[in-house]
């Protein structure tokens, strides 16, 4: 028993029409357009796609399985605008779907006569039709008969496509000593952060202006510029656990150690730079008001920033780590030579945060209780 | 409902075609060119801050103006530093508040075109009636059949009466609107207000709410099932 059920729509001179077929059991079902008019079929490449011939579509559809097909024509619409005109039982291997459907897709070839069985594409056609047909135009039909793979995850299409943030060697960042170029741009982008309602400009635009260029020389350039003069200081320790300890400092300096509000947890990051613009800001920043709510996220670029550097490093390792395993080559001198830095750089950062961090307690205790002494 | 605007090439007009849309459908704008942003912007949180974690997506909507956006950000340090699977989870979340989301894609074919198809229901094709263009159009169109967004109509911007508005409509597969080639659209566009609003009763404020019109349609279609 083969039930078809339709829908048609109407748009700029054209009637599209979509086919729900489903059975209780396994059929091979042909359906004719009953429209006065031609039929425009669906195409891939410029052929009918799969299950098309002429004015009709022939497909199989199983229990599980509904299926689905659209097609285009001028004509005006009507009830019902197409018709089951045979329906057989079908074998219990043919795979559901556009008969053709896998011929189509292995052989690039468009013989639709002969239906090669297995495979679930059929399933993956029907399945995604159903999403796809919605508005499709006149192409509504089994358009990509993709085998049976789940839906596409963001991982893959940033796999397949390539990763759209820009490349690291496309952001500057600004060597140490260069301070004026430097704090200008920073000063720049973090006026702009500032909410428009923000009046409070003079007090609390400063400090994190500061605090933002310190950030951008400070942590990502120190690594850097150990790595490139600095050869003759080996660390002591392993990298990888410097980056480690790195990044749990940072998440420490931010999360666990400030339990009271929010607004501290930006300033903390960084109040290693300097005791009074950390004092200050503390100051700004602590009334929970609704404009002060994006300058801490404003602030936060900082580790943002340091996180891209470590994710670019962590690549890099993870690519050599790869081929080691899979070709069992060493990788060659220069790469060494890049991983020796980073590993340099790794370990400084480790040192410098660590000690930020301590500072970072020591003025945080300070601010909060200034009468006692950092007993807390 | 998620719309993708989409065109492959650069300067086919996106960015005007999603505004406009966006103003028509009541929809939350989100320019997703994850590089470089072209929106007009203003300040607050950005999409580079929700998608590197540092504020929520609802958050970072803007409200204020004739169309709410959520821009993208202008600073590299911020494009480098933003998780651009993150678009997906903050699309939704952004639809799940506001009901109606325009995904402004950027040009070419990379991942963020992809990730903005990937979470939409349907998407709209923007072309010039260039070989260039048209030529990335096609390809766009490929990808977003593979990723699912159905396509509901192709816009042809700055088209002209002798346009191939049939052989478009034909090689694409969906219904063209025309939005003419006509000052207004871009002094709309610069002055940050739609084009319904700046200047109503022209052919172009007609053929971005027709283009409307289609997407309604195209959605309520969906929705019957």
């Amino acid at each position: 028993m083969v039930t078809l059920d339709w829908e048609t729509d109407r748009t700029d001179g054209v009637t599209l029409v979509r086919l729900y077929v489903t059975a209780e059991d396994r059929r091979r079902v042909r359906i004719e357009n009953r429209l006065d008019g031609p039929v425009w079929p669906p195409r891939e490449e410029g052929q009918p796609a799969a299950g098309w011939d002429d004015d009709a579509f022939e497909g199989v559809v199983a229990p599980d399985h509904r299926l689905v097909a659209g097609y285009a024509t001028p004509a005006q619409p009507a009830d019902p605008p197409a018709e089951v005109v045979a329906d057989d039982p079908a074998d219990a291997e043919t795979a559901p779907g556009p008969v053709g459907a896998e011929a189509v897709q292995a052989g690039g070839t468009t013989d639709r006569a002969t239906a090669t069985d297995g495979g679930s594409s059929g399933g993956g056609g029907t399945g995604t039709l159903g999403r796809r047909d919605n508005g499709d135009g006149r192409a509504t039909g089994p358009e990509t008969v993709e085998s049976a793979d789940d839906e596409p995850t963001p991982a893959d299409v940033v796999r397949s496509l390539g990763d759209p943030v820009v490349p690291r060697e496309a952001v500057p960042f600004p060597d140490a000593p260069d301070d004026a170029e430097g704090r200008e741009a920073d000063v720049r982008e973090d006026e702009s952060a500032v909410t428009p309602s923000d009046e409070r400009h003079d007090e609390p635009v400063a400090p994190p202006s500061d605090e933002s260029t310190d950030a951008h020389e400070e942590e990502p350039v120190d690594p850097f510029e150990g790595g490139a003069g600095d050869e003759s200081e080996p660390p002591s320790s392993g990298d990888t656990s410097g980056g480690g300890e790195f990044d749990a400092g940072a998440h420490d300096g931010s999360v666990a150690e400030d339990p009271v509000e929010d607004g501290s947890g930006g300033a903390e990051d960084d109040t290693g730079e300097s005791d009074d613009s950390a004092s200050s800001r503390e100051r700004a920043v602590s009334p929970p008001d609704g404009a002060s709510a994006p300058r801490t996220d404003a602030q936060l670029v900082v580790p943002g920033a340091v996180r891209a550097w470590l994710r670019d490093v962590d690549r890099r390792l993870a690519a050599l780590e790869r081929r080691r395993a899979a070709e069992g080559v060493e990788p060659d001198s220069t790469v060494q030579i890049a991983v020796a830095g980073d590993r340099r750089a790794l370990a400084r950062v480790a040192d410098r945060v660590e000690t930020l961090v301590g500072r970072a307690e020591a003025v945080e205790r300070e601010a909060r209780d200034p009468g006692n002494d950092g007993g807390r | 409902m998620i719309l993708a605007v989409v065109g492959g090439k650069g300067g086919v007009g996106k960015s005007t075609v999603a505004y406009n849309l966006g103003a028509h459908l009541d929809a939350v704008v989100v320019d997703a060119d994850l590089a470089m942003a072209d929106l007009p912007g203003a300040r607050g949180p950005d999409l580079h801050d929700v998608l590197a974690g540092r504020a929520a997506p609802v958050e970072a909507v803007r409200e204020g103006g004739p169309v709410a956006m959520l821009p993208c950000g202008r600073s590299l340090v911020g494009a480098r530093a933003c998780e651009p699977t993150a678009l997906v989870d903050a699309v939704e979340t952004v639809r799940d508040a506001y009901g109606r989301v325009v995904v402004d894609c950027p040009a070419g074919m990379s991942g963020d075109v992809g990730l903005g198809l990937l979470v939409a229901d349907a998407c709209v094709l923007v072309t010039a009636p260039t070989p260039e263009a048209l030529g990335d159009a096609l390809r766009a169109r490929a990808l977003a059949r593979e990723l699912d967004a159905g396509l509901v109509a192709v816009v042809l911007n700055r088209g002209t009466d002798e346009a191939p508005t049939e052989t478009i409509a034909n090689r694409l597969g969906a219904p063209v609107t025309v939005v003419p080639d006509d000052p207004v659209v871009a002094n709309a566009q610069a002055a940050g207000v739609p084009v319904a609003t700046a200047a109503p009763d022209t052919p172009a404020a007609g053929a971005f709410a027709d283009l409307a019109d289609s997407v309604e349609r195209a959605s309520v279609a969906s929705g019957r099932r």
